[in-house]
């Protein structure tokens, strides 16, 4: 072999796009999918992803009859962008180019342009819940998980700023109890301690010689809900002035009104709530019908009747399961309905993802590639399987 | 004192026997019995014949689409088909509930309420159940109050039996209002003053003209729930009426636009709140009383059985329901999986025979034979799926139980495909052991759920579009998995039982045969994989999300991309492609049938008990192969070293 | 660190209280009342909405609660309150004649019992206690107040209960 005569780069490039890389790194992908699918039984759906398909390492914990082994493994970012880069050099770069790989160049483009997709919508891709009672409108939607504090400015007129200061989730989560950190910004009269985050909480009176109170209240930590929407976090702000006093709230993503401090004449709102993003259109719910197989209480389509409205012009659509409505880049869905005592309220899914359409387009890639590959394959088994009689 | 009672009760008897009861022979009629079958009812949200309904409710009760009978009264009887029955059941409740109906799966279920027990696993009448009735209601009720995770087998058995005894209790009440002389029960109850008025002169009185009398008096506050003459007849009319009319939506609604099949008890209902209902539901309604009287007599049963079930039939087909009820009739009479079950076991067994002296002039004779039972195995497998699509108007899949008669469906034919090409014999016998698998599993699946398999579907799976493409190609990349795991264990096998040059070319046969399967299912896994991301962006905007179902195919494919790239890579050869293509088999399992176990984890119980077993079963004699695979393994390297 | 995301206000967004009380940010503002000098607030909880302790050691507790069902009417309650002071019950003509006081404007029974009192879920029960209390329903919906303690602390803050109780009112949705 001339492997030894081969520079460095050569051998890094050979290792790249190596059958051997590819296989180990489809059989870890296959390992932790494995493993993430069990896990989600006892962390849940939204952990899991993230220790597992999301992260560049992770410790799985193997519950082997009872004694748990500590076995590590590397996570799905890694092992990805591992298979990107192998496709590239080996199915790609090195491939032998020619009517034999066609096929094949053209699916794993077409699957390296899906991983490409995933990343994009990892990256970029918003998406959370706008309900909807019969006859009210919005323009926003809220996401699931991301939870922020947002800081929102006051005039004495009672009028608010039309934009929010927003810090984001992963600036403060990591902020148990014990750790800190201050934000501020350029015009913003204050500084802003955070601490003591806690993923779900409720809310209680303290007792009256309890020092950590607030207000005469406290952050009481709960369980965390085995689904992310269900809990509701908590956690400890300390707003200190230039003129080195400071005021101490309590923001709670279940509270009815926000904190407010006061300072020079205005007013600043904080609270902790979900991230919200505005859409460039409002949709109106007229009309929520949930039809019924007869004589069943089963659920054979949701639809809602709705108005979009865009700049003040009104254009009536029909958002039903499978069938969402697209535009701008916004994709609004039937996603459930809820029956409370104000009436039937219709939950849409709101999603915007720059790569919302390339894994279709991918597909049809990978199945023409496939498909191209596979027949010339047949051909080949079954002219040599019919040699004999042939001949 | 004991005598006394059973004196009373011999009374009481002889007063309820005063009243005729019809033959056995007129009830069980064929014709009364073929045309009771093709009754077109609503159930479950769906119009579906008599036929289905009744097969349905006894295989979940009785475990089985028929029973097994041995009766004083049912001489010329030892089986009775579901329709019979249930006729039975309605006509003749005084044998039916002789019947052992109720399958208990532990004993200690019914030793818990008082009742004898007989075997571990073992079937009891109504009349054996009865006496444990109240212990019966007070144990499924405290039983119910448990989270279904923390429910023992036993605790289940008693919920399932309860829920099974009361179901049938007032099935074969069904026909308890028409059979009740409601003059004398009125004249007995009540005094003479509001018996008079509710009678009125008429000789006889019917449920009906009662009801109206009734919901009148009651508007009128004549009759009140506090007063106990007033509460005793209402009693008996919830008892014999109400309750028993819940059981069958067979009356269609005059009003075109409404969707749902009324059931007597809301025909009373409404009778009675609105003093009147429409003409057509009042008539079908009526008519099922009359065919008690009718029933007397075998003449005028079989007239007023077909006149009653022509005029609903009628009235089915001008609201356009009633195309597919005679299909689904034949359907089940077919029983097109059963007989595919047959053609392909017989299928295998001469296949195999076959195999045992390869290019023998009688391995031709039994490859021939093996062809043409195989086909009509495979004729009757996807005829029966024909006819469900046609019956549904859907396509194919969209339970679990149709994944099983599908992908049996799918091997088979790749199968064939397979031997036309390569022509020896072998994977005929795999096909057939295949299919009659596959057969057999969908049938103890059936009996197992106990529901009518073609149920309607929660508004996300009613999209043809999706429902032919993703979930279709998914089924197929499973059944090549599961084909390739397959012909890898026939290659295990036939390594033990065979030796020499001969055999090792055919093992180089088996590995491209395997070979090419997989990588027929892998195409169709990873397209069908990601069609089902695709519908998944488009009904709720996410193409992947990590849930058990879309990783459990994900695992399929990426474990196929990594034989494909081994076996390209010169990784594996024979025997390192079949062990993994057994590895492939395992966790195509563990996708098909694993993942929907993960929820309910460690407390399995019933119906999943058995799948669980069934893939435990089916997880070991995949490991017990890779075993031999790694024993290959170290044979070939040992010999090598020898050599060298 | 520097915060430097923002997000767009939607006009169909609700516009929040600026200045709200801690009470009212956590849903908390329906009850208020004067916590009379001496007595401290103890653990409230969905029974207990408002919860107080008095005496040295705080063995005295004084709490407001509420049922919904109502708990089998005033009848039912007073003789449940009876049997925890091992009492016997009383019959409805005897009801009738219990003194009245009034509780956030409903008029309810005035109960006073001595006995040995068994506190809920407990197996033993403590002598020479008293008990005060108000049974009032509306509607449907059973009111109290009920304050127990030692015999000798009950009656020393048997003031501080009226005070408390007169004080107890529902806040109103535009007070303040």
């Amino acid at each position: 072999m001339s492997a030894s005569s081969k520079s460095l780069p050569a051998k890094i490039f050979d290792l790249l796009s190596s059958y051997g890389l590819a296989i180990i790194v489809l059989s870890f992908l296959l390992i932790i999918t494995y493993f993430g699918t069990l896990s989600q039984k006892d962390i849940g759906l939204l952990d899991s992803q993230a220790k597992y398909f999301e992260s560049w390492f992770l410790i799985h914990e193997w519950n082997l009859w009872g004694m748990i082994v500590p076995i590590p493994l590397p996570g799905g970012a890694l092992l990805m962008v591992l298979l990107f880069i192998n496709m590239l050099c080996g199915a790609v770069i090195r491939i032998r180019k020619g009517w034999r790989t066609i096929g094949v160049l053209i699916s794993h483009i077409a699957i390296m342009f899906m991983l490409a997709a995933g990343f994009v919508s990892f990256i970029y891709k918003t998406e959370g819940a706008m309900p909807l009672f019969e006859g009210q409108a919005s323009d926003q939607y809220q996401s699931y998980h991301e939870r922020i504090i947002e800081i929102r400015q006051w005039g004495a007129d009672g009028k608010g700023t039309s934009t929010a200061r927003v810090i984001p989730m992963k600036h403060f989560s990591d902020l148990e109890p014990g750790r800190a950190r201050t934000f501020f910004a350029k015009d913003l009269p204050f500084e802003l301690q955070v601490t003591a985050y806690r993923r779900n909480a409720n809310i209680v009176q303290a007792g009256e010689d309890e020092k950590s109170a607030i207000d005469g209240y406290r952050i009481q930590p709960v369980a965390n809900a085995k689904e992310d929407e269900a809990n509701t976090a908590a956690v400890e702000v300390s707003v200190k002035f230039q003129d080195g006093t400071e005021q101490r709230g309590i923001l709670w993503e279940r509270e009815f009104e926000p904190f407010t401090v006061k300072v020079g004449g205005m007013s600043y709102t904080l609270a902790l709530s979900r991230m919200k993003w505005k859409l460039p259109f409002a949709i109106r719910l007229n009309d929520f019908q949930r039809e019924l197989h007869p004589g069943t209480m089963k659920a054979k389509k949701y639809t809602s009747h709705v108005t979009k409205i865009t700049d003040g012009r009104e254009e009536p659509k029909v958002v039903t399961m499978n069938v969402p409505v697209r535009d701008q880049g916004y994709v609004v869905y039937q996603a459930s309905f809820s029956q409370g005592t104000s009436g039937e309220q219709s939950v849409f899914t709101v999603a915007s993802n720059p790569s919302d359409q390339w894994p279709l387009w991918s597909c049809v890639a990978v199945a023409i590639g496939l498909v191209i590959h596979f027949m010339m394959h047949l051909v080949r088994f079954l002219s040599r399987a019919l040699k004999p009689k042939v001949a | 004192m004991r005598h006394l009672l059973l004196t009373f009760f011999l009374l009481l008897g002889s007063l309820a026997g005063a009243q005729q009861l019809p033959e056995v022979s007129t009830i069980l009629d064929k014709e009364v019995v073929a045309t009771f079958q093709s009754l077109p009812i609503q159930e479950g949200g769906r119009i579906k014949p008599l036929d289905t309904y009744a097969r349905f409710l006894l295989l979940r009760m009785h475990g089985k689409q028929s029973i097994a009978v041995k009766h004083d009264q049912l001489p010329n009887h030892k089986k009775l088909k579901a329709v019979e029955w249930l006729l039975l059941s309605w006509f003749r409740p005084d044998i039916a509930r002789d019947l052992p109906l109720f399958v208990v799966d532990n004993s200690q279920a019914v030793g818990e309420i008082g009742v004898d027990p007989k075997d571990l696993r073992d079937r009891y009448s109504w009349n054996e159940i009865v006496k444990g009735r109240e212990e019966l209601i007070k144990r499924a009720q405290a039983y119910n109050d448990i989270d279904s995770a923390q429910q023992t087998g036993v605790q289940r058995n008693v919920i399932n039996l309860a829920r099974n005894f009361f179901d049938y209790d007032a099935t074969s009440d069904f026909m308890t209002a028409a059979r009740t002389d409601w003059k004398k029960e009125i004249n007995s109850i009540l005094s003479p003053a509001l018996a008079k008025e509710i009678s009125g002169d008429a000789a006889n009185l019917s449920v009906w003209d009662l009801a109206l009398k009734l919901g009148t008096m009651i508007r009128e506050n004549k009759i009140q729930g506090g007063s106990e003459e007033s509460q005793k007849i209402l009693n008996l009319f919830i008892d014999t009426t109400l309750r028993p009319g819940k059981t069958l939506a067979f009356i269609p609604p005059d009003d075109a636009k409404e969707e749902a099949w009324l059931q007597v008890e809301q025909t009373v209902t409404n009778l009675m709140r609105e003093g009147k209902i429409s003409e057509g539901e009042l008539a079908v309604s009526k008519a099922r009383d009359g065919l008690y009287p009718a029933s007397l007599k075998a003449e005028t049963f079989k007239t007023a059985v077909k006149a009653f079930v022509a005029d609903i039939r009628a009235r089915a087909e001008k609201r356009n329901e009633l195309s597919q009820i005679d299909r689904e009739v034949s359907y089940h009479r077919t029983d097109y999986f059963t007989n595919a079950l047959v053609w392909y076991m017989l299928g295998f067994l001469v296949a195999t025979l076959g195999l045992v002296a390869p290019q023998s002039k009688l391995s031709r004779w039994t490859t021939r034979i093996a062809w043409i039972t195989v086909l009509l195995g495979v004729g009757y497998n996807v005829w029966g799926i024909t006819q469900r699509c046609i019956i549904m108007g859907r396509p194919p899949i969209a339970t679990l139980y149709e994944t099983i008669i599908f992908i049996a469906a799918s091997c088979a034919l790749v199968g064939l495909f397979i031997e036309k090409v390569t022509r020896k014999g072998v994977v005929l016998a795999v096909v057939g052991f295949v299919g009659a698998l596959g057969m057999f599993l969908s049938n103890r699946f059936m009996a197992l759920d106990g529901q009518d398999t073609m149920p309607t579907l929660e508004a996300v799976l009613i999209t043809n579009f999706w429902l032919a493409t993703h979930v279709t190609c998914i089924n197929i990349g499973y059944a090549g998995a599961l084909l390739g795991s397959i012909t890898s264990m026939v290659y295990v096998i036939f390594r033990f039982l065979t030796k020499g040059e001969p055999s090792v070319e055919f093992r180089r046969l088996l590995t491209r045969i395997t070979y090419g399967i997989m990588c027929f299912g892998l195409l169709f896994a990873l397209v069908g994989t990601v069609l089902g991301g695709i519908w998944a962006n488009d009904s709720w905007g996410r193409f992947w999300g990590w849930d058990p179902k879309e990783n459990g195919a994900l695992m399929i494919v990426l474990m196929g991309l990594v034989i494909l790239h081994a076996r390209l890579g010169g990784y594996i050869r024979e025997i390192g492609l079949h062990a993994l293509s057994l590895l492939l088999g395992a966790i195509t399992l563990f996708s098909w049938f694993g993942v929907n176990q993960l929820s309910i984890g460690l407390h399995s119980y019933g119906f999943t008990a058995g799948i669980t077993l069934a893939l435990n079963i089916g997880y070991s004699t995949k490991f017990a192969f890779m075993l031999a695979c790694g024993w290959f393994w170290l044979q070939e390297r040992a010999a090598k070293k020898v050599a060298a | 660190m520097e915060i430097t995301h923002s997000r767009d206000i939607s006009q169909y967004e609700p516009k929040p209280k600026v200045g709200a009380y801690p009470q009212e940010r956590f849903g908390d503002e329906r009850l208020i009342w004067q916590t009379p000098d001496g007595w401290s607030q103890a653990e409230r909880s969905q029974m207990r909405p408002v919860n107080l302790a008095f005496g040295p050691n705080k063995e005295g507790e004084c709490y407001l609660s509420l049922l919904p069902g109502g708990g089998g009417g005033v009848l039912a309650n007073v003789n449940r309150w009876r049997k925890q002071m091992a009492q016997p019950e009383i019959t409805e003509e005897e009801l009738a004649k219990m003194p009245k006081k009034t509780l956030m404007g409903i008029e309810g029974a005035f109960v006073s019992i001595e006995g040995a009192y068994t506190s809920v879920g407990a197996t033993e029960s403590k002598a020479d206690y008293k008990m005060l209390g108000i049974v009032a329903a509306m509607g449907e919906a059973g009111l109290f107040v009920k304050m127990v303690g030692p015999k000798a602390l009950v009656e020393a803050n048997s003031q501080a209960f009226d005070q408390f109780v007169t004080s107890l009112r529902l806040r109103m949705p535009q007070g303040q």
